[in-house]
């Protein structure tokens, strides 16, 4: 009887599933996973051997290297790891002219049914004066594939260029509840009460669904930090999407900016337990820490407790501010700076907002909102 | 698919002259029947984008029925009954570039291409009526050709992805990692877009050792997809294909 059953199973599944694989498809992907440029010696152009190479997730359409002021961009021919199989044009490794700003790249998948297209660009750094100002009133609906979801916020580099240095959880709010409206996510632009015609940013906590319920993630706190959102890891280790910090080449002083704050009734905990004793707040902080020559990005899991730490901003936690309210915090230093690892970039800024204090553990009460605008900034300019 | 209805329109023609030829309650016989099914819910041909079978297990997929038959002639009768039986499965196979749905840590479920591993359950229980133009080769050995309908009393088809990366939407869409442990990888549950009637082709032989006992094998073919004609998560329509083996007991 055994004989027979294994006889029918195997000729069953021979017959049905088996025999019938297919050769593989071509791969469908098109994707820059890392662009690069070889260099006999690149601290000429560049602050740090890693800004060589640049790592990109799949939602972002820029490569941006950061070279030296006074480097010839005429004829730099950068070179791109590409998705298995996919081709890219103009050619990895060709010659090319980026003095007149970015280059457009096409990327066509192996099958040929699909391609990507990316702006490929060499900047110099910003001229740093003694304040650095953000009023987050440039923002658009995200470019990535699907298009128009959500709200991105960039600034315009010098040679006018957006760069995208100010990240949000959106990315990842989108993954958790693709039919939400772009003003339902967790950060979304709303009209400035400080100055007429610019804009803030608003920041709410939000409440996810069953699924994540389940996994211990019930809310989605609204942030907006100086950094890098990388959405590829955004369900499977949120902690560390959060990718924290620009590589900066100027000694911060002070933070200053505008806040407002109300905050939601129920503050519950990653089980959905009530707790009735806690209540929520909001947060704002800036971090200075050291990047290990652009080795190292703080994220979720250590932008407070990291040895890498330098100096600290931070409001105390914040109560209830139903009208705008002016904060202006020195930089803490618990180590002394080192002006030549300044100048290389060897020190990364990170500013972070989040309308739930405790939001990284998942703790804090659906409703809580922020409001941020017109954040400044000051320095002490390391002389280049 | 005409072709099936004709088929089953011959059948019942057969049993109406059978009633017509006044011997309604002569010369029938009846059987019990208990058997095991084996077998998978595919596609008819596999698409290029599954890659790999990793694993298949066996499921309770037991049988139980009773079975009338009719002699026309010597050779010729027909055979048709009532059985109440499982048809699932449990597979892990390895895909590329395939169009999926699923849950991880989020609400609505996120769709797009897969690329990874996915494990799929399918569990159905059903109450189904097979009715078989019969053909006596010995009066040890009859064979059965014919149409079967089914209605699905319960039906599963869930699982998850794993040990992967799912593409949003489409191939350049957000890159998301699908891991292996049950707090990350991604879940899916298709059970609500099951159809409740199925039919298909059930083709067998019975083999009798003694004068009551026998055994069966068959081969039920499914020739209507598992699932509602708007679910389009699965792009390839998938069949229930299932052998089948068991006992025989004649009553009479």
């Amino acid at each position: 009887m055994r004989h027979i059953k294994t006889i029918v199973a195997a000729t069953l599944l021979s017959t049905t599933l088996t025999s019938c694989f297919k050769e593989e498809p071509l791969n469908a992907e098109c994707d820059i996973e890392q662009a690069y440029i070889h260099l006999d010696n690149p601290l000429e152009m560049f602050f740090q051997k890693s800004d060589t190479l640049v790592s990109l997730t799949s939602i972002q359409n820029d490569v941006i290297f950061k070279v030296k002021r006074g480097t010839d961009r005429s004829a730099l021919a950068p070179q791109f790891r590409l998705t298995e199989g996919a081709t890219i044009f103009p050619e990895s490794g060709s010659l090319q002219d980026f003095s007149n700003g970015p280059i457009i790249y096409t990327v066509t998948s192996q099958d040929k049914e699909w391609s990507r297209k990316y702006n490929v660009s060499f900047t110099l750094p910003p001229v740093v004066l003694n304040t650095i100002n953000y009023d987050f009133s440039t923002f658009e609906k995200n470019t990535n594939n699907p298009a128009n979801k959500y709200y991105v916020w960039y600034d315009k580099s010098d040679e006018g260029t957006k760069t995208f240095s100010w990240a949000t959880g959106n990315p990842g709010y989108y993954l958790s509840k693709t039919l939400a409206k772009s003003t339902d996510y967790p950060s979304v632009p709303v009209e400035s009460e400080l100055e007429e015609g610019k804009y803030c940013v608003k920041l709410t906590t939000r409440a996810t669904g069953p699924k994540a319920v389940r996994l211990q993630m019930p809310i989605a706190a609204g942030n907006f930090f100086y950094g890098r959102f990388n959405a590829n890891i955004a369900l499977e280790h949120p902690m560390e999407a959060t990718e924290f910090g620009w590589q900066i080449n100027f000694k911060p002083v002070s933070f200053e900016g505008n806040y407002k704050y109300l905050r939601g009734e129920k503050v519950t905990d990653k089980d959905q337990n009530e707790l009735t004793d806690k209540k929520d707040y909001g947060s704002i902080y800036a971090v200075l820490y050291d990047n290990e020559a652009g080795n190292k990005v703080l994220n979720g899991n250590d932008i407070l407790t990291s040895e890498n730490i330098v100096a600290l901003a931070k409001l105390p936690d914040i109560d209830d501010t139903p009208e705008w309210t002016n904060f202006n915090i020195d930089f803490q230093y618990s180590k002394d700076i080192d002006e030549n690892k300044m100048k290389s970039y060897g020190y990364s800024l990170a500013i972070v907002c989040s309308s739930s204090v405790n939001g990284d553990k998942f703790e804090g009460a659906v409703g809580s909102t922020l409001w941020v605008d017109k954040f400044t900034i000051k320095c002490e300019k390391i002389d280049e | 698919m005409k072709k099936i209805f004709l088929t089953a329109i011959l059948v019942l023609f057969g049993i109406t002259e059978g009633l017509c030829a006044n011997n309604l309650l002569r010369n029938y016989s009846y059987y019990a029947r208990i058997g095991y099914h084996l077998g998978g819910t595919a596609p008819n041909g596999m698409p290029s984008t599954i890659r790999k079978m990793n694993s298949y297990s066996l499921r309770p997929n037991f049988m139980l029925g009773v079975d009338a038959y009719h002699p026309f002639n010597d050779r010729w009768g027909i055979m048709f009954g009532l059985h109440f039986e499982n048809k699932g499965m449990k597979v892990d196979a390895t895909v590329k570039n395939y169009h999926m749905s699923m849950q991880q840590g989020n609400d609505d479920p996120i769709e797009g291409m897969f690329t990874g591993n996915v494990v799929t359950k399918v569990d159905q229980s059903l109450a189904t009526i097979p009715v078989q133009a019969a053909y006596d080769l010995s009066n040890k050995v009859r064979f059965k050709f014919g149409p079967y309908f089914s209605y699905v009393t319960s039906h599963n088809f869930n699982g998850y992805a794993y040990d992967g990366y799912l593409r949003e939407t489409d191939p350049t869409g957000t890159k998301v990692n699908i891991g292996h442990e049950p707090t990350d990888r991604g879940d899916y549950d298709f059970s609500g877009d099951m159809r409740n009637w199925q039919f298909g082709i059930d083709v067998g032989v019975d083999w009798y050792f003694s004068k009551r006992w026998g055994g069966f094998a068959g081969l039920t073919w499914g020739l209507s997809e598992v699932f509602k004609k708007d679910f389009n998560v699965i792009e390839q329509s998938l069949y229930p294909i299932y052998g089948n083996i068991g006992l025989i007991y004649q009553f009479k």
